[in-house]
């Protein structure tokens, strides 16, 4: 066994509208080892949010997997049938949204939601279901649940443990008085604290990955902040592996340690954090980090923007995706995809600069070697 | 909670207060009167008529005379129908009314959900289309239409009576003609409130939590896409329950519904009054319940009392 928790090969998904065929990601391929923090980082429309859905097959319709594999632990994501997929969702893999206004049902209060998932996944460990097993007084009776112990097969969690757990997960999280606050509806949260809810939902089964998409986008600064301080404290006390989509660098600056760059549903380069920050091998990253204000007092200087708009995905240039917007852009990159060249041991960059036969431009240092 | 529902009763019965006296006084205004007749009646007989019934009083000593009458729950004598009170003819109208009325609701509220959440839920599909399809000509084919239609086929067929309630069959004709409409309505509504509230990011977060379809579907998504339907069917139950004159009119039912626009015609000030007050009373329950129903089902409106 690897310890990659999870290999995505050649993930394409699509969406058949009336129009024609969407493709939103367009064959993505990459690993994440366990224990790790994967930023993917891309504008709006790049394929970021399709993929993570990919991951927990929650493309709705008209969207579809069209090809790929997805390997979580081994197992392919994509072959599963609805309801094996329905064991992973929350138990194995979880999903915090983007915006916590809308992402809690308004009719059902914290409790409810945050017990119904734990009432769906969670068993009890293997030790309590035996100390319970030597309580049962008829031998039939005590034997049958011993054999089923025995077959990694324990009881769920009954109502009573289900809301101890739901309390201790809203406390580990940060939310005052837990044991009152369940009891309260989603409007009757700030928005700070509904994401804080749905991320103890998110974690109350102790899922091994969780997908977080653009969880702070939708709150104020100071909300962020400690959004992303509670994602690093639950990551380091749960030990799990965690997914972290984003259009926000700074975001990716603090929180990951491995970087995935998205630009018309294909990934653009892909390394560690340093990697994409010091050393970016593409003409998208670099255009990316031009694009951030920094904060120098005093200091003014102009931001630069990358001219253009995102490319359309129902007509999808054949070439590079990028190459419309690229100052660099030679006759190949409109002709032909690149492949990802390996730029090091951690970084790949898919640029037709890294080739060989390139012409040598200031900023990037052709490696050769294709990956 | 229950302050809110003091407050409502009080409102109600302002409401009702109101209604009666713009009811009172606009009848009046209509020329004319109960024994005004084509061939005119004798100038004396008129008039005794007019004197017996308290007609010859100014107008506004009538209108005290009635309201005082009205709480201690007389609501007078019919002018046209002379043998009968208002709380009379209410009391055999009302039961044959509702009886269909009733038998509708309960046919729309079984029948029309269901068919508006299986649409939705395979939503353009055959069966989606085919419901689609029904539901329009439902509510595009006016009831007097299929009330005709149901006539024509009792006139065939021997072992349907023509008009009337006697046997169960007697009530299909009635209760499909009064029903249509609404049925058609409350399906292609619940469909819609069901495909917008299956696009909310809630319902992504349910099925991102693992619970099954079916769990999504009834729990998460059924409660919240009633309420637009709920708004609906409160004051639709009025209206089925306080009777349709078309469908009495063509079924031959003695129900309200008929009383209601003969008494226009003949000027039967009382029992305008008195079916409009049924009408009007039955109307305000309906919309508190529907109040009250809402604040069972979404906490945020329990909330701003």
């Amino acid at each position: 066994m690897n310890d990659n928790i999870l290999e995505v090969k050649n993930l394409r998904t699509s969406f058949f509208t009336h129009l024609g065929e969407v493709q939103a990601v367009r064959g993505i391929s990459f690993e994440l080892k366990k224990g790790g923090i994967l930023g993917i980082v891309g504008e709006s429309g790049s394929g970021k949010s399709v993929s993570s859905l990919s991951i927990m097959r929650l493309v709705e319709i008209p969207g579809k997997i069209v090809e790929g594999e997805i390997l979580f632990d081994g197992v392919d994501l994509v072959k599963l049938s609805d309801k094996e997929i329905q064991e992973y969702r929350g138990r194995e893999i979880s999903m915090i949204f983007q915006d916590p206004m809308t992402s809690l049902n308004p009719v059902y209060t914290i409790k409810n939601q945050m017990m119904e998932v734990i009432l769906r996944h969670m068993h009890i460990t293997p030790e309590k279901a035996y100390e319970e097993a030597k309580l049962i007084e008829k031998e039939k009776e005590r034997e049958k649940v011993l054999e089923a112990i025995k077959n990694g097969k324990t009881r769920k969690y009954n109502k009573k443990e289900a809301l101890e757990r739901a309390v201790h997960f809203l406390k580990l999280v940060g939310i005052p008085e837990p044991e009152t606050r369940i009891k309260e509806y989603p409007h009757q949260f700030s928005g700070g604290m509904r994401q804080r809810a749905l991320v103890a939902m998110a974690l109350a089964c102790e899922p091994r990955l969780i997908i977080c998409d653009e969880p702070t986008t939708a709150l104020d600064v100071t909300i962020q902040a400690q959004i992303l301080d509670l994602l690093k404290k639950v990551k380091n006390e749960l030990d799990t592996t965690i997914i972290f989509i984003t259009h926000d660098l700074g975001v990716i600056a603090e929180l990951c340690q491995d970087v995935i760059v998205m630009y018309g549903g294909m990934i653009m380069e892909k390394g560690s954090v340093n990697d994409i920050f010091y050393n970016p091998q593409h003409p998208y990253t670099k255009g990316l980090h031009q694009s951030i204000p920094t904060d120098v007092v005093g200091q003014k200087k102009r931001l630069v923007p990358i001219a253009g708009s995102p490319p359309d995905l129902l007509n999808p240039p054949k070439g590079c995706p990028f190459s419309p917007r690229c100052k660099y852009a030679m006759e190949i990159c409109i002709e032909k995809a690149p492949s990802l060249y390996k730029i090091s041991d951690t970084q790949v960059s898919a640029c037709w600069l890294q080739d060989k036969e390139a012409p040598d431009v200031e900023g990037f240092k052709k490696s050769g070697g294709e990956k | 909670m229950n302050r809110y529902i003091i407050k409502k009763t009080l409102f109600s019965i302002l409401t009702l207060l109101i209604v009666v006296t713009l009811v009172f006084f606009m009848l009046r205004a209509i020329p004319g009167g109960p024994f005004t007749r084509e061939k005119p009646l004798p100038e004396a007989t008129r008039e005794r008529l007019e004197e017996a019934y308290g007609l010859n009083e100014p107008l506004l000593i009538q209108y005290f005379t009635y309201m005082g009458n009205l709480f201690t729950g007389d609501l007078g004598p019919s002018f046209r129908k002379p043998a009968y009170t208002v709380n009379e003819l209410l009391a055999t109208g009302i039961p044959q009314t509702a009886k269909i009325g009733l038998i509708a609701v309960i046919f729309i509220i079984v029948l029309g959900i269901p068919l508006g959440v299986i649409s939705a839920l395979k939503s353009n599909s055959a069966i989606d289309y085919g419901v689609m399809i029904i539901a329009t000509i439902g509510i595009t084919v006016p009831s007097f239409v299929i009330g005709s239609l149901f006539i024509l086929l009792a006139q065939k067929v021997s072992w349907i009576p023509v008009g009337g309630l006697t046997t169960p069959i007697t009530y299909v004709g009635p209760v499909v003609a009064l029903a249509g409409y609404s049925l058609a309505f409350v399906s292609r509504l619940t469909r819609s409130s069901m495909l917008e509230v299956l696009r909310q990011d809630y319902i992504r977060t349910a099925r991102a939590k693992g619970l099954s379809e079916s769990k999504v579907i009834f729990k998460h998504a059924l409660k919240n896409s009633l309420i637009p339907v709920i708004t609906y069917i409160g004051p639709m139950i009025a209206a089925l329950m306080t009777g349709s004159f078309v469908v009495e009119r063509i079924f031959v039912i003695n129900g309200i519904g008929k009383y209601f626009t003969e008494s226009i015609t003949a000027r039967d000030y009382t029992l305008v009054i008195g079916v409009t007050l049924f009408y009007a009373v039955f109307y305000i329950i309906m919309v508190l319940l529907v109040d009250i129903a809402y604040s069972f089902i979404d906490p945020r409106i329990r909330m701003t009392k």
